[in-house]
């Protein structure tokens, strides 16, 4: 910060002499795609334009890999699954069809590619090591809304009770909220029917949240819990 | 027109629906998590609006925004330089050599499983053979996998907070990292620490160590807070007993509010620190104390996730303490500037601040 700080210095005396109001808009390295839909960018890339191939996985890659991270932690299989599917939209991308959220189709295509190699692995390895804590979630309030009630005690609570929910449940819920794909995307990516099964497989989550939390010991004299406790047990009403 | 009426009638029958919602039909509408994830426009007007005329609603709509934004992966995995461009590089290279379509680890897989099995009909040996180099390699595989070590970043801005596997919670401060194994030993339980974060350790025979700059600190279960960034490598103890140590292997015993400061020159200094202050932060409180300048920008930006851009001509007056519990950056910069004499400009992520 040091560095910057002087270096800011006189970039801003040199605007503010010029009597330039550009000090709200440094340079940045956002590429012209930053603009363009999804439908843009993929019809560029299938055209052969690299750039929008570089883009693509400019902005796609590191999100793949921490999304493959969740089904296992051999980084070997994470890396050669992402290649793969670089690698065979590359080979197809005048074939390809057309995609309206690039994330849901390349989110998909890792996913296909996850669960099948974890299947050819599953032959090989105890089932242990490979369902063990897929897709954990995590519930990190901002500490300025109620983070001073928060204690570890609950969290830990609130940890215990995502856990109870199935590997299926727990994707779709980060894929909804973590990721803010939306129901149709999650279905997508999920290979499930429609957005309405994606819909239902949230709303059973926070179902089964909302039992685990009235049958469990809980002090509910705490914001976090309580407000969890709300929405599930208002909530499900359907 | 056609189009402005249409929309009239879908928002107008939204903004009805809406009014029955329970805490959960907002959590689960589409609509509504878009706003809170990705606002856009046409997103942010309705619910500005809609929350404007449906002051009952209100506290539903908070909580029901504040759950929707708390889900998150528990570990985060972050891609390395080196892997990025690794994979970068293999996708450039294989696109157009059919010859590499499978990767080699799958390859070996298949080649193996083919082998085993033309062989089995004719020399058992061979199988086995195989089959043990196989088993060999998978051993291998999998020792590389206990030892993943993983990153968890609180960007600029945010404070999170992880529990690790045996139960130890870090609250890491804005703009740290914190470095950790995805399984501890039973040996060792080694974490590294950039930045700043207060460490809740769980009880347990296994020493429980962090690695922050210079400075080495080893516990049995106690909690403590560490700094160590361009300004401080530090070191404080809040509950339990702690031994710090330094690289040239000097040690020192820490009782509740001791705290250990890596010098520049190298020495290592142990005093008294206010607890109060300094636990300030993890509970969203904003402390002060005859800060200057420099001190005060820098401590906003990781805060609040901004940036400083300062005239050159300024020269900041005095030293500043204050607190402000939960306050937007607007108000807390009104009331610094005020006391030390300046103008501030708040656009979008950058703060313009200029002599008065």
């Amino acid at each position: 910060m040091k560095m910057k700080l002087s270096q800011k210095h006189t970039e801003t005396t040199k605007h503010l002499s010029l009597g330039n109001n550009r000090t709200d808009q440094p340079p940045s390295a956002k590429s012209l795609f930053d603009y363009k839909s999804d439908r843009e960018i993929w019809l560029e890339f299938k055209k052969g334009n690299e750039a929008a191939f570089n883009h693509i996985y400019r902005k796609y890659t590191p999100g793949l890999y921490n999304f493959a991270y969740q089904f296992t932690r051999n980084k070997d299989i994470i890396k050669d699954s992402i290649q793969n599917v670089y690698i065979s939209i590359r080979r197809r991308r005048e074939k390809l069809s057309e995609v309206n959220s690039i994330k849901a189709y390349l989110y998909k295509a890792i996913y296909r590619e996850m669960v099948k190699k974890l299947e050819k692995e599953r032959k090989f390895i105890s089932d242990e090591a490979l369902t063990d804590d897929l897709f954990n979630i995590e519930l990190s309030f901002e500490d300025k809304i109620i983070g001073d009630e928060i204690t570890e005690e609950i969290k830990t609570k609130l940890d215990k009770i995502l856990k109870q929910l199935t590997n299926k449940q727990k994707e779709a819920l980060l894929l909804f909220y973590a990721e803010g794909l939306s129901y149709k995307e999650v279905a997508e990516v999920m290979g499930l029917k429609n957005s309405k099964s994606a819909r239902k497989l949230i709303y059973r989550a926070l179902d089964t949240a909302r039992k685990e939390v009235n049958t469990g010991n809980y002090f509910l004299d705490i914001p976090a819990l309580i407000s969890l406790y709300a929405i599930v047990s208002q909530s499900i009403s359907q | 027109m056609i189009q402005l009426i249409r929309k009239y009638f879908i928002s107008r029958k939204k903004s009805l629906t809406y009014i029955d919602f329970k805490l959960g039909d907002f959590l689960t509408d589409e609509f509504f998590k878009k706003w809170v994830i990705k606002p856009d426009e046409e997103s942010s007007h309705f619910w500005d609006k809609w929350i404007t005329n449906h002051p009952e609603k209100r506290k539903e709509v908070l909580q029901a925004k504040q759950i929707i934004s708390s889900f998150q992966y528990q570990e985060i995995a972050e891609l390395s330089d080196q892997d990025y461009t690794d994979m970068y590089e293999a996708v450039m290279a294989k696109t157009f050599n059919p010859q590499e379509e499978t990767t080699s680890y799958e390859k070996k897989n298949n080649w193996l499983l083919n082998v085993a099995a033309i062989l089995l009909t004719i020399v058992g040996i061979t199988y086995v053979y195989y089959w043990f180099e196989y088993s060999g390699e998978r051993q291998s595989t999998e020792y590389v996998e206990t030892q993943q070590i993983l990153t968890k970043e609180s960007p600029k801005g945010i404070k999170t907070t992880l529990t690790l596997r045996d139960g130890t919670t870090v609250k890491l401060n804005a703009g740290s990292k914190l470095h950790y194994p995805d399984k501890f030993t039973d040996s060792i339980r080694l974490v590294e620490l950039e930045g700043e974060a207060f460490f809740d350790v769980e009880k347990s025979d296994v020493p429980f160590i962090v690695k922050a700059g210079n400075l080495e600190a080893k516990v049995l279960g106690t909690s403590f807070n560490i700094q160590n960034n361009q300004e401080k490598n530090e070191i404080a103890l809040v509950t339990g007993k702690l031994q710090v140590s330094d690289q040239a292997g000097n040690r020192i015993m820490l009782v509740p509010s001791e705290m250990v400061t890596y010098e520049t020159d190298g020495q290592i200094l142990k005093s008294k620190f206010d607890i109060e202050s300094k636990m300030a932060w993890t509970k969203g409180i904003l402390f002060f104390k005859d800060a200057d300048g420099k001190e005060i920008f820098e401590r906003l930006e990781n805060w609040y996730g901004v940036e400083f851009l300062v005239d050159e001509k300024f020269r900041f007056s005095g030293k500043y303490s204050g607190t402000f519990k939960n306050e937007s950056l607007h108000n807390v910069l009104e009331g610094i500037a005020t006391t030390s004499g300046f103008h501030f400009e708040i656009k979008d992520k950058y703060v313009i601040v200029k002599p008065k």
